[in-house]
């Protein structure tokens, strides 16, 4: 039964309490090609050769794998657009492809809205180092293509947003403090006046609230300031929200500290004890058991830990546990679907089952 | 709610001004809205619409004369078709931009290597309608030359342009 908590991501990063990851992508497009939706003939083709060719050449091109996504298996599409490596865009482009290191933190979107899509994530509040590494991999790409720019409008992008340096910083975070407390319609108006984009995160969902208190913050344009500013920029206000999640986890605990031991617990009952769980129950009450981790009410089970089981309870990776391991299910447990849930809530119990409650 | 202006008449429109660093918001009844020029009438020119396009008089009937994305297109989807439509609609593309708060000069970094702008993108696509022009007119040695530049311009990845590379 142990066998699970092998597949747990264990990688720690900084102010992980908050913020789940951080990653710089890039847009870039080759000179001579039109944009994506302007292809003809075979102008997809040929981008999608040159990049594949700029990436065999690079240092540790061993690391990267290049692959068209419509030579993917369904499933295997459906479990990258699960974890944000291709989106719906993906599919309507023939010639839409991915260049993949294995471990999947460092991969590029080739011929999505842009001709180049480069994307580092980094776990925890770290964008500089996630910069550092996607600058390098541009540098290294620059000698083999020749990424269009003009004076006044920078990298040159089929969408304005990304028009000028072709950054986009988006960082994962984590505030149940602030959803709870109400403050979050505060922070959404704030952050709108300042340019910064936030969204629920699994928008492809279309929920009316944020499942598991997650959201993405981005910025809403690339134009303004050098790289160094924009990242600065969000920087500083992701050190806000921050401060202002902690701040209002531990007036929570100390006004209401009954009701947050409370919500914390029937969580963690729900997950260990029920046997067939949907993903929207586990989102939301991992969320809640994670709240009571930073609350110190929870102990035995640390963040990074509970954030890769935010990855792995999703729909179609369950599907690919299914069918590539030998799992055995009870005799009630029969059609695909239910052995989806009975399954999620067997790999939760297993990565939960040395917790401990502070009483 | 009542009208933040007269606070008379019961509130029908809600307007949110967002500038930089600051949101203003307010509720307006329908007079003090006429007033202050918020109508959906189109005919109105400074109506509701045309006030939040930025652009009341323009061209948009003009297209690229790379990949003939129209001016209509990019200000509707705030996207373009090429790298050329930069060039082609410059002075649009800054007003859009404005109108959308982007107002700095570009200050980030550039291309390593920036050759004489001149992209191949644009030779290629008149060499291929010389191409098409010769076959049409069956001058079937002008169009292997043709074929022959084009392949060559199809296989680098680097645009050669005519400048000098640094």
């Amino acid at each position: 039964m142990n066998k699970f908590s092998s597949l747990i991501n264990n990688v720690t990063g900084p102010e992980e309490d908050v913020v789940i990851s951080s990653s710089i992508s890039l847009a870039r497009n080759l000179v001579d090609f039109p944009f994506p939706v302007k292809f003809n003939n075979d102008d997809g083709e040929k981008v999608r050769l040159l990049v594949f060719d700029a990436f065999s050449q690079i240092k540790n091109a061993e690391n990267f794998r290049c692959v068209c996504v419509h030579d993917l298996e369904p499933l295997g599409q459906k479990i990258l657009l699960e974890r944000e490596i291709i989106s719906s865009v993906s599919f309507t482009n023939p010639d839409s492809a991915i260049a993949i290191k294995l471990e999947g933190s460092t991969f590029c979107r080739i011929n999505e809205n842009d001709h180049v899509l480069l994307n580092v994530t980094v776990p925890g509040k770290n964008c500089k180092t996630a910069y550092k590494i996607a600058k390098s991999i541009d540098d290294e790409l620059q000698q083999y293509l020749q990424f269009a720019s003009s004076v006044n409008f920078g990298y040159l992008t089929s969408d304005f947003n990304n028009l000028g340096t072709g950054l986009k910083i988006k960082y994962k975070l984590h505030l149940p403090s602030i959803t709870r407390s109400g403050l979050i319609e505060k922070v959404f108006k704030d952050l709108l006046a300042q340019g910064i984009s936030i969204k629920y995160h699994h928008n492809e969902q279309k929920t009316d609230f944020a499942l598991g208190s997650l959201y993405d913050i981005s910025n809403e344009f690339s134009m303004e300031g050098t790289e160094e500013q924009q990242i600065q920029k969000i920087s500083n206000i992701v050190e806000n929200l921050i401060y202002t999640e902690r701040k209002t986890r531990n007036e929570l605990l100390a006004k209401m500290p009954t009701i947050m031991q409370d919500y914390v617990q029937r969580s963690y009952a729900m997950l260990k004890y029920s046997k067939i769980i949907s993903y929207e129950e586990a989102m939301q009450s991992l969320s809640s058991l994670k709240c009571g981790v930073d609350m110190k009410l929870v102990f035995g089970v640390n963040s990074s830990q509970l954030y890769s089981l935010f990855q792995m309870i999703q729909e179609s990776y369950l599907r690919y546990l299914l069918k590539s391991e030998e799992l055995v299910f009870e005799d009630d447990i029969s059609t695909e679907d239910i052995k989806v849930n009975r399954l999620r809530s067997m790999i939760i119990q297993d990565i939960i089952s040395k917790i401990k409650l502070s009483t | 709610m009542l009208c933040d202006v007269c606070k008379i008449n019961e509130a029908i429109m809600f307007v949110r001004q967002i500038s930089k660093n600051k949101i203003t918001e307010f509720h307006l009844c329908k007079e003090c809205g006429l007033k202050k020029g918020f109508t959906t009438d189109k005919k109105n020119e400074f109506s509701l619409e045309n006030l939040l396009s930025g652009v009341v008089d323009s061209d948009t009937d003009k297209v690229c004369y790379v990949c003939g994305t129209s001016f209509r297109y990019i200000k509707e989807n705030k996207k373009v078709g090429c790298a050329e439509c930069y060039n082609c609609f410059e002075k649009e593309i800054t007003f859009i931009l404005h109108s959308m708060g982007i107002k700095d000069f570009y200050t980030g970094s550039m291309p390593h290597k920036i050759k004489y702008f001149k992209s191949t993108l644009t030779d290629r696509i008149l060499l291929q309608q010389k191409l098409d022009k010769a076959i049409e007119e069956e001058d079937y040695e002008k169009a292997a030359l043709y074929r022959d530049r084009l392949k060559i311009l199809n296989k680098s990845s680097i645009a050669l342009g005519d400048g000098d590379e640094e």
